[in-house]
C-alpha cells in the first residue's frame, strides 16, 4: 500500500471533521452544539476581537439606536448608540434583555404549516413559501381582500406591505397597525382638542415644572429611555436645579417615586383636578388666543372646594399646585397615563391638553411632530428641540419629512448625555452578510420609503372579516390573541378567514391560530429603515448571519410576488438585503441612521376644545376600583416572554416572576388579607387570581395590579390597563409564595440612602483610625460614582450586567430561596414622610473596597486586591467556603449553588468565564472591558484615556447616574465627584474604604 | 473515693476486660441503627457532591447554616475529652481512671466527625487540599490571614495531640490485652502495643512522657476552640464580631463536652455493668462541673446583650433584638431553657445523683448547644447590615439528615471503639487501687 492510500492521522481527522460538519449542517433542529474555530477566518474577522455594528432596537416602538457587539459572528451584547437622538447611547432594561430572545430556545427556527388534521407541523421553506402563495392566490382568485396586521412599521418594510398589496391589485390601505400599548386615548383627545390625530410630544428639557397625571414616562407611553433621561435632567442639569416634577395618580409607580411631590388622589377624580386647575389657570394666567367664550362659565363648578372634595386632596395644595404651574415658565402637563385613565380617558386627555394651552405651554414644551400637524396649523415659530416623543406608530412618514424639511433646521445632532461615551474605539464596520457584496452608495441622503397608510382599524378589520370579505390575513409580529380577551372579537373573526399567515419569532398565541407560521429573522438579523419621527431616520442592519432557518418577511413577500407574477411597483433589485444595500449609504449605516433636529409643531386649539355639558365635579365614592398599571419590564404589556426580564425584580415592589395585587395595610387588616394570599379580581370581562402584596404606599381605595399579569381582566375592544370600576376582590383562601427580593421595606434608619438640601453638603465623614496602611498606592484606582440624585431605578443597568457577565437566570423557585445571582441590584426602601410615601433607591454592587473584608478571610486567595484597586475574584481558585460572602457587609457576593443552566451557549460573552457550581462570583467593574481597553491602548502605544473603559451598567444608564473612572487621576470626572460635598460611602463606619462613591440625593422640592 | 477501693485486682481486670466479650443483641441493634443513620448521611453526602450545595436551605446572605453549626457543635463536644482528662491527670484526680479513656476517645471521634462538615460545606470539596500548605509548582500557598487556615491548623494539631494522648495512654492496656485475648485481635493489640512489655524501665519512660502530652493538650484544647471562634469573631458580621467569642466558645465547648461525656459514661456504665467503677459520685462531680459551666454560659449570654447595647451600634442592637423576638425567637428561648434553666436541676441533690436525670439534662444541653451554634451562625447573617438583603434560612431535609448523621457517625465510631479498645483504663484503675491499698498501709502518701 502506498503512502498516499494510507488513512493517515491528518486524513482521518479531515474526513472525521468533515463528516461531523456535514452532520451538523444537516441538523435543522436547534442550535449547533459544537462551535468549531475557523482555521481560515472569514474576511476581516479576527478571532477574539469584537466588532461593533450600529442598528436600531425594535423591542418597543421607540426606536433607540443600538450598537451590537459581535464576537466571532455572534451578537453578544447590545449597547446604545450615542448618535441616535432617541436613545442617546442608552438602552432600557427591555432593550438590554432583547438579546436573550435572539438565542432563546423558544425562538421559532423553522416555518410551520397546518396539517389537514388541524395541527401545526414543522415544514421546510419551499413548502411554506408555496403554502403562503397558495393562500394568497386563493384570496385573489375569490376576489377577497388580503390584509396585514403589523406591529408599528414606520419604515421600508412597512411601506413594502402597501406596495405589495398594490402589486396584488389590493388597496394599499389594508394594513392595520397593531400597537396595543399605544395610548390611543391621547390620540383621540388630540383629535378633539386640536384636530390633530396624533400623539403629542413633550419637551422635558425646557420645562420648569412637569405635572404628570399618572403618566409613567419611564415605564409606558412609548419611549422609556427618553422618559428616564428627561426626568433625570429635569432634576438636575449641570450645576443647577432644572425643574420640578409633580405626579398625581392613584398608585405609586416607578415614575412617581421620582417625583418631588407625589399626590395620591382618589382614582377617577383626575378629570376634576385637571378641570379645577384649568379654572384656576384662567385667573392666574393671561388667556391664550382662540379661547372659546363659554369656557370660564363651563369651568365654574370646578372650584377648589368641589375639586378637593372629589379628589381627596387638600384645597390649599390644589391652589398651590395651580400657582406653581402658572408661575413656572414654561410648565408641562403630561398624561393621562395608563393608571389614571378610565371611561373618561379621552375627556381627561382633553382637559390636560386644555390645561397645557391655558398654562401657555403649546409650542414650547407641548406640541406635535411636525409631520402630524396639518400644514394649515403648522406654526412658523417652531424651534429645534430634544423633544420626548411618544410611540412612533405611523406618526411620521417620508412625505412629511420632505414636506416639512424647512422645519428641520440644520442643527448639530442632539447633544449626548454625559454617560454616553462612544463605545467604538476604532469605528464600526458595516456588515456584509454574504461577505462579498460591496455596498452600493446610491441612496439619496434623507430618503426613506413611504410608510403605510394606516387607514384600516382593527374594528373595521373585524367587521370585514365577519362579512366574509377577507380572504387572507397576514400577521406581522403582532400577537393580539395574547392579550386576554382584549381582542376577542378579532379572535372570533379569525374563524371566518380562510387563510391566516403569521410572521413571527415565536410560536405565539396568534401564530397558533395561523395556517402558515413563517419564522421571521430576529431584528438583529435583518434590514429595515425606519422613519421614526421628523428628522430621525434609523437604519436597522443585520449584525449577524441568521442563526436559524428563518426567512425575512420581506423576502417571503417579494418571492411570493415574483412567483405569482405580480411584481408591479415592487423593488426589483433582488432580496431585501440586496435592495437595502443598494439604496443605503455605507456612511449612514455606520452612523445607524440619518439624524437631524426637528422642531415641535405648535397645535391650535379647536373651536370647542372640551365639552362639559351637563357635567359637574364628582363626589367621593367607595367603589374600590382595580388599577392595571404598566410595567417597565414588560413594555409590550405581555409577561413571560423574556426570562431575564422576569427575573429582574420590579424596582418599587421588588417582586419578580409573577404578578401581584398591591393592597394597603389598612385594607388588608380590615379584610384579613396577608401578603401571599391569593385574591380573585373579577370584572364583567373576566377574572384573574393574583397574590396579594401588602404595600404601605398603596391607597386604601385601590387594588393595583401590573397589567402584564392581569390580562384576564381585559374586556373585548377595551383599553389595555387603567382603571376598571366595579371590580370585586375576593380572597380565595389559596396561598402563593410571592418572589420578593427585599428583606425589609425600611432601611432601619441605617442611613444607607442619604439626602442633602439644595446647595448643602454632607457633614464631613470622620477619618477613622485604621491599623492598615492607608497610602497603599497602586497604578490605578478604578472607581464608580453613583449619583442617587439621578438614579431612577429603571433597572437597565441590572439587565446590562446580566447580559455582559453571563449571569445565570435562576428562576422563581431559586429566587424564592434567595439565590438570585444579580451582581448589581437596586435596593429600595420605603418611608412614610408626613403620611406621604417616599421611596429611596440605592443601586448596590461590589464596592471594590480598599480594605475589603472579603479578602483576608478567603483561605485560598481566590479573592485578592489588584494594583488597580479591584477586588479580583479568581473563579478557578475558589473552593467555595463562602467566608467572603458572609463577611461582605454589602451582600454583594453571589454563590453558585448549582451549575446553573444557561439557555444558550451562543449568547455567552466569551470574555467572561461561565461559572460552575461551588464558586463565588461578584461584580468586577467589568474587568474584561478594563483589560480590553488597556490592551487596545497598549497596542496603540498610548496611555489609557479617561472614558475609554465603560462598564456595562454605566454604558446603558439613560439617567447618567453612573460615572466610572480612575480615582487616582485627579482630573477625572469620578475623582471630582468623589470630592464633592454630596459624596459618601455606604456603611462608612465599617472603614472598608469602598471604591464606589454615592452622591447623596438632593431633597425634593416639595409643593408648599 | 477511689473507684474500686474495695475490689480485688483480678475482679478489676475481669470487669474492665468484660467489655471485650461478644456483644449482646442490644449492642448490635444500637450499632445497626447508628450504621443506618451513617449510611443515610453518606448517601446524602453523595447527593450533595453530585448536585451541589443547592440541596441545602442556604441562601444569600445566610451562606453558612446547619452544617457549620454541626461543625462547631462537634468541635465543642470534642473539647471536654482530652482537656478534662489532662486536667484530671495533673490534679491526680481519682476520677480520671474511670472516665479519662472514654473522654479522650470521645474527643478523637468528635473531631473526626466535625472534620467532615467543612468538607460537605465547601463548594468544591474536591479541591479541599488547596487549603493545605503544600509545595507546588505554582508557588500558591493558602492565605495565612484567613481564620479558616488557622482553623485547619488548630483542629489538626488538636486532633494529632488527642490521638497521641489517647494512644499513649492505651499502650499498657494494649499490652495487657494482647496476653488476654485470642485470634486476630491478639495480633492487632500486639502490633498496636508497640512491644510494650510492662518493664519498670518502660514504665519509667512512660510516666515521664505522658505528662508532656497532657501538658501540650491543655493549651491546645483552649486554643482550638478559640481559633474556631475566630472564624466568626474576625469577621465584620454583627453579632459575631466580638472579643468575648474565644472564652465564650471554650466555655460552651466544655459545657457541651461535659454533657456528651455524661451521656457516654452513663451508657458505658449500663451497657458494661461498670456500676462499681462509674459511681453516682463520679456523675455528681461531672454534674457540678456542668452546672458551673451553665452559669458561665448564662453570664456570657447576659454579657453579650449588655455589650450590644453598650456599644451602641444599631446593627448590633438590631441583631440581638432579632434573636430574642424575631423570626428565630423560638430557637433563642429553647437555648435559654436548655442551657440556662434545665441545668439548674443539678442544684438539687435528688437530680444530680440520679443518672437518668443527668442524662436528661445532658441531652438538653447537647440540643441547646447545637441550637446555640445554629442561632449565632444564622441570625447574624440573616439580619446583616443591608436590610434589603435580609432573608431567613431554614435547614432543608437533606441538610437536616447530614446534621443528624453526624450524631449517628459519632455513635457508630464510639460503639466500635468501646468494643475494640479498652474504654476504661485497666492499668490506671489498678494503679489507683494499688495506691489506695498503700495509702491504707502507710497512711498519708503523695
Amino acid at each position: 500500500m502506498s503512502d498516499a492510500k494510507k488513512l493517515g492521522r491528518r486524513k482521518f481527522l479531515g474526513v472525521g471533521l468533515g463528516a461531523s460538519a456535514v452532520g451538523l449542517a444537516s441538523c435543522s433542529k436547534g442550535l449547533p452544539r459544537l462551535i468549531v474555530p475557523q482555521v481560515k477566518p472569514s474576511d476581516g474577522e479576527i478571532p477574539g476581537k469584537a466588532r461593533f455594528y450600529r442598528s436600531v432596537c425594535r423591542a418597543c416602538p421607540a426606536g433607540c439606536g443600538l450598537t451590537a457587539r459581535v464576537r466571532e459572528g455572534r451578537a453578544i451584547k447590545l449597547e446604545g448608540s450615542p448618535l441616535n437622538p432617541i436613545g442617546q447611547g442608552a438602552l432600557c432594561a427591555t432593550g438590554q434583555a432583547t438579546i436573550e430572545e435572539l438565542y432563546s430556545p423558544n425562538r421559532l427556527g423553522h416555518p410551520m404549516l397546518r396539517s389537514p388534521g388541524g395541527g401545526l407541523y414543522q415544514a421546510k421553506w419551499p413548502a411554506a413559501q408555496k403554502a403562503f402563495e397558495a393562500g394568497i392566490k386563493a384570496a385573489l382568485d375569490q376576489k377577497k381582500q388580503v390584509v396585514f396586521v403589523t406591529r408599528p412599521e414606520p419604515g421600508f418594510v412597512g411601506s413594502l406591505f402597501g406596495l405589495w398589496l398594490t402589486a396584488l391589485g389590493q388597496d394599499p390601505a389594508q394594513v392595520v397597525t397593531f400597537d396595543p400599548m399605544a395610548p390611543d386615548w391621547l390620540k383621540a383627545a388630540a383629535q378633539k382638542t386640536f384636530g390633530v390625530n396624533a400623539l403629542p410630544r413633550y419637551d422635558l428639557s425646557r420645562a420648569k415644572l412637569v405635572l404628570s397625571f399618572g403618566a409613567d414616562l419611564m415605564e409606558d407611553l412609548g419611549s422609556p429611555v427618553e422618559g428616564s433621561r428627561g426626568l433625570s435632567n429635569l432634576r438636575r442639569r449641570g450645576n443647577r436645579r432644572n425643574g420640578r416634577f409633580i405626579y398625581v395618580g392613584p398608585r405609586l409607580s416607578l415614575t412617581a417615586t421620582q417625583a418631588d411631590t407625589y399626590l395620591s388622589l382618589r382614582p377617577g377624580s383626575e378629570l376634576d383636578l385637571a378641570l379645577g386647575l384649568c379654572r384656576q389657570m384662567l385667573s392666574l394666567r393671561p388667556h391664550p388666543e382662540g379661547l372659546p367664550d363659554g369656557l370660564a362659565a363651563a369651568l365654574a363648578p370646578w372650584n377648589s372646594q368641589a375639586v378637593a372634595a372629589s379628589t381627596g386632596l387638600d384645597a390649599g395644595r390644589i391652589k398651590s399646585l395651580a400657582r406653581s404651574i402658572a408661575s413656572a415658565r414654561p410648565s408641562l402637563v403630561v398624561g393621562p397615563g395608563r393608571s389614571s385613565v378610565g371611561e373618561d380617558a379621552v375627556q381627561l386627555g382633553q382637559a390636560i391638553y386644555l390645561l397645557n394651552a391655558l398654562a401657555g405651554n403649546l409650542g414650547s414644551t407641548f406640541g406635535f411632530d411636525a409631520a402630524d400637524v396639518p400644514a394649515s396649523q403648522a406654526a412658523a415659530g417652531a424651534r429645534p428641540s430634544t423633544a420626548l416623543g411618544m410611540s412612533g406608530n405611523g406618526g411620521s412618514n417620508a412625505a412629511a419629512v420632505n414636506g416639512n424639511a424647512d422645519h428641520a433646521k440644520a442643527q448639530p445632532v442632539v447633544a449626548m448625555a454625559p454617560s454616553s461615551q462612544p463605545l467604538i474605539p476604532n469605528g464600526s464596520t458595516p456588515l456584509i452578510p454574504n461577505g462579498s457584496t460591496p455596498l452600493i452608495p446610491s441612496a439619496v441622503e434623507g430618503r426613506a420609503a413611504p410608510a403605510p397608510k394606516t387607514a384600516l382599524t382593527l374594528a373595521e378589520l373585524v367587521r370585514r372579516a365577519e362579512a366574509g370579505d377577507i380572504g387572507a390575513l397576514i400577521f406581522h409580529h403582532a400577537d393580539p390573541l395574547a392579550y386576554g380577551d382584549a381582542f376577542a372579537s378579532l379572535g372570533k373573526a379569525l374563524d371566518r378567514i380562510p387563510f391566516i399567515a403569521s410572521f413571527t419569532n415565536r410560536l405565539d398565541a396568534t401564530a397558533q391560530h395561523s395556517h402558515a407560521v413563517l419564522a421571521d429573522h430576529h431584528f438583529l438579523e435583518t434590514w429595515d429603515q425606519l422613519a421614526l419621527r421628523t428628522g430621525v431616520e434609523a437604519i436597522q442592519q443585520p449584525v449577524m448571519i441568521p442563526l436559524l432557518a428563518t426567512k425575512a418577511a420581506a423576502d417571503v413577500l417579494l418571492d411570493a410576488a415574483q412567483n405569482l407574477n405580480l411584481t408591479n411597483g415592487l423593488p426589483n433589485d433582488g432580496s431585501l438585503s440586496d435592495h437595502m444595500q443598494a439604496v443605503l449609504h455605507s456612511r449612514d449605516i455606520q452612523k445607524g441612521g440619518i439624524f437631524k433636529t426637528a422642531a415641535l409643531a405648535t397645535p391650535v386649539l379647536a373651536a370647542n376644545p372640551i365639552d362639559l355639558t351637563n357635567q359637574k365635579p364628582g363626589t367621593a365614592s367607595d367603589t374600590s376600583p382595580v388599577v392595571l398599571f404598566p410595567s417597565v419590564r414588560h413594555l409590550n404589556g405581555l409577561a413571560g416572554t423574556n426570562p431575564l426580564l422576569e427575573e429582574i425584580p420590579d424596582t418599587v415592589t421588588s417582586a419578580s416572576w409573577s404578578g401581584w395585587v398591591e393592597v394597603n395595610p389598612a385594607t388588608a387588616k380590615r379584610r384579613g388579607i396577608e401578603t401571599g394570599d391569593v385574591l380573585e379580581l373579577s370584572t364583567a370581562a373576566g377574572s384573574v387570581e393574583l397574590a396579594a402584596l401588602v404595600f404601605p404606599p398603596a391607597r386604601e381605595d385601590v387594588f393595583a395590579a401590573p397589567l402584564p399579569y392581569a390580562t384576564g381582566l381585559l374586556a373585548d375592544n377595551g383599553r389595555l390597563g387603567g382603571r376598571i370600576e366595579n371590580a370585586t376582590v375576593t380572597k380565595t383562601g389559596k396561598r402563593f409564595d410571592l418572589v420578593l427580593a427585599a428583606g425589609s421595606f425600611s432601611d432601619q434608619h441605617r442611613g444607607l440612602v442619604r439626602e442633602v438640601g439644595e446647595n448643602e453638603t454632607l457633614p464631613k465623614a470622620k477619618s477613622l483610625p485604621t491599623l492598615y496602611p492607608t497610602d497603599r498606592q497602586g497604578k490605578r484606582r478604578w472607581s464608580l460614582a453613583v449619583d442617587l440624585d439621578k438614579c431612577n431605578g429603571c433597572g437597565a443597568c441590572v439587565a446590562a450586567c446580566y447580559v455582559e457577565n453571563n449571569i445565570a437566570i435562576v428562576g422563581a423557585d431559586q429566587m424564592r430561596l434567595g439565590r438570585s445571582m444579580e451582581w448589581l441590584r437596586i435596593e429600595r426602601y420605603v418611608e412614610a414622610k408626613d403620611g406621604a410615601p417616599s421611596v429611596k433607591l440605592l443601586p448596590v454592587m461590589c464596592q471594590q473596597c480598599s480594605d475589603a473584608p472579603c479578602e483576608p478571610v478567603c483561605p485560598a486567595y481566590a479573592t485578592y486586591h489588584t494594583d488597580e484597586g479591584l477586588n479580583a475574584q479568581v473563579y478557578n481558585r475558589c473552593v467555595g467556603t463562602r467566608f467572603c460572602g458572609n463577611n461582605c457587609p454589602y451582600v454583594a457576593r453571589r454563590f453558585n449553588w448549582y451549575t446553573w443552566p444557561h439557555e444558550s451557549a451562543l449568547a455567552m460573552n466569551p470574555d467572561v468565564t461561565v461559572r460552575s457550581r461551588g464558586v463565588m462570583e461578584k461584580c468586577t467593574f467589568c474587568v474584561q472591558r478594563i483589560r480590553g481597553a488597556e490592551e487596545q491602548a497598549k497596542m496603540e502605544k498610548r496611555p489609557l484615556k479617561e472614558g475609554e473603559v465603560v462598564p456595562a451598567c454605566v454604558g446603558t444608564c439613560s439617567a447618567g447616574a453612573l460615572v466610572f473612572g480612575d480615582l487616582m487621576d485627579e482630573n477625572s470626572e469620578v475623582a471630582q465627584l468623589s470630592r464633592s460635598g454630596r459624596a459618601y460611602h455606604i456603611l462608612e463606619d465599617l472603614n472598608t474604604r469602598p471604591g464606589v462613591t454615592y452622591l447623596a440625593r438632593r431633597q425634593n422640592e416639595e409643593l408648599e | 473515693m477511689t473507684p474500686a477501693a474495695s475490689l480485688p485486682m483480678p475482679a478489676i481486670e475481669r470487669d474492665t476486660l468484660a467489655t471485650f466479650k461478644t456483644p449482646g443483641r442490644r449492642y448490635w441493634l444500637a450499632l445497626l441503627t447508628a450504621a443506618g443513620i451513617t449510611a443515610l448521611g453518606t448517601w446524602t453526602f453523595a447527593i450533595l457532591m453530585k448536585r451541589g450545595l443547592g440541596i441545602t436551605g442556604l441562601d444569600e446572605p445566610v451562606m453558612w447554616g446547619g452544617l457549620i453549626a454541626s461543625f462547631v457543635a462537634f468541635i465543642g463536644i470534642s473539647h471536654s475529652g482530652t482537656l478534662v482528662s489532662a486536667i484530671l491527670y495533673f490534679t491526680r484526680s481519682p476520677l480520671r481512671s474511670s472516665v479519662g479513656r472514654s473522654a479522650e476517645a470521645m474527643t478523637v471521634i468528635a473531631i473526626m466527625t466535625a472534620g467532615l462538615y467543612p468538607l460537605m460545606h465547601m463548594g468544591r470539596t474536591w479541591f479541599a487540599f488547596w487549603l493545605l500548605p503544600y509545595w507546588n509548582q505554582r508557588q500558591l500557598w493558602p492565605n495565612f490571614h484567613s481564620p479558616l487556615i488557622w482553623d485547619i491548623f488548630a483542629v489538626c494539631c488538636y486532633m494529632t495531640i488527642s490521638i497521641l494522648f489517647l494512644y499513649m495512654g492505651m499502650l499498657p492496656d494494649l499490652a495487657l490485652l494482647a496476653k488476654r485475648v485470642k485470634g486476630w485481635r491478639r495480633t492487632l493489640y500486639r502490633v498496636m502495643s508497640l512491644g510494650f512489655s510492662n518493664t519498670d524501665a518502660e514504665w519509667n519512660l512512660f510516666e515521664r512522657a505522658y505528662p508532656i502530652f497532657a501538658a501540650v493538650a491543655i493549651p491546645l484544647a483552649v486554643s482550638v476552640h478559640s481559633v474556631v471562634s475566630w472564624d466568626f469573631a474576625m469577621t465584620l458580621v454583627p453579632g459575631w464580631h466580638s472579643t468575648i467569642f474565644a472564652p465564650y466558645f471554650v466555655a460552651g465547648a466544655i459545657f457541651s463536652g461535659l454533657a456528651m461525656a455524661i451521656i457516654l459514661l452513663a451508657f458505658l456504665r449500663k451497657g458494661y455493668n461498670l456500676h462499681a467503677y462509674l459511681r453516682e459520685a463520679h456523675f455528681e462531680i461531672l454534674a457540678k462541673l456542668l452546672l458551673a459551666m451553665s452559669f458561665v454560659m448564662t453570664s456570657v449570654y447576659l454579657t453579650e446583650l449588655f455589650m450590644a447595647h453598650y456599644r451602641g451600634s444599631p446593627t448590633e442592637v438590631s441583631i440581638f433584638t432579632f434573636r430574642m423576638f424575631g423570626h428565630y425567637a423560638l430557637v433563642y428561648w429553647v437555648i435559654i431553657l436548655c442551657n440556662c434553666v434545665i441545668p439548674l436541676l443539678v442544684l438539687f441533690r435528688r437530680f444530680r445523683r440520679s443518672i437518668g436525670w443527668m442524662v436528661f439534662v445532658s441531652v438538653a444541653v447537647i440540643i441547646g448547644m447545637w441550637f446555640e451554634r445554629f442561632m449565632f451562625v444564622v441570625t447574624s447573617l440573616s439580619h446583616n447590615y443591608e436590610p434589603y438583603g435580609w432573608r431567613f434560612y431554614m435547614l432543608s431535609a437533606k441538610e437536616l439528615t447530614l446534621c443528624l448523621a453526624g450524631f449517628g457517625f459519632f455513635a457508630l465510631l464510639f460503639m466500635v471503639f468501646a468494643k475494640l479498645l479498652p474504654s476504661i483504663s485497666v492499668s490506671e484503675t489498678m494503679q489507683a487501687q494499688h495506691a489506695a491499698a498503700h495509702a491504707g498501709d502507710e497512711g498519708a502518701h503523695g
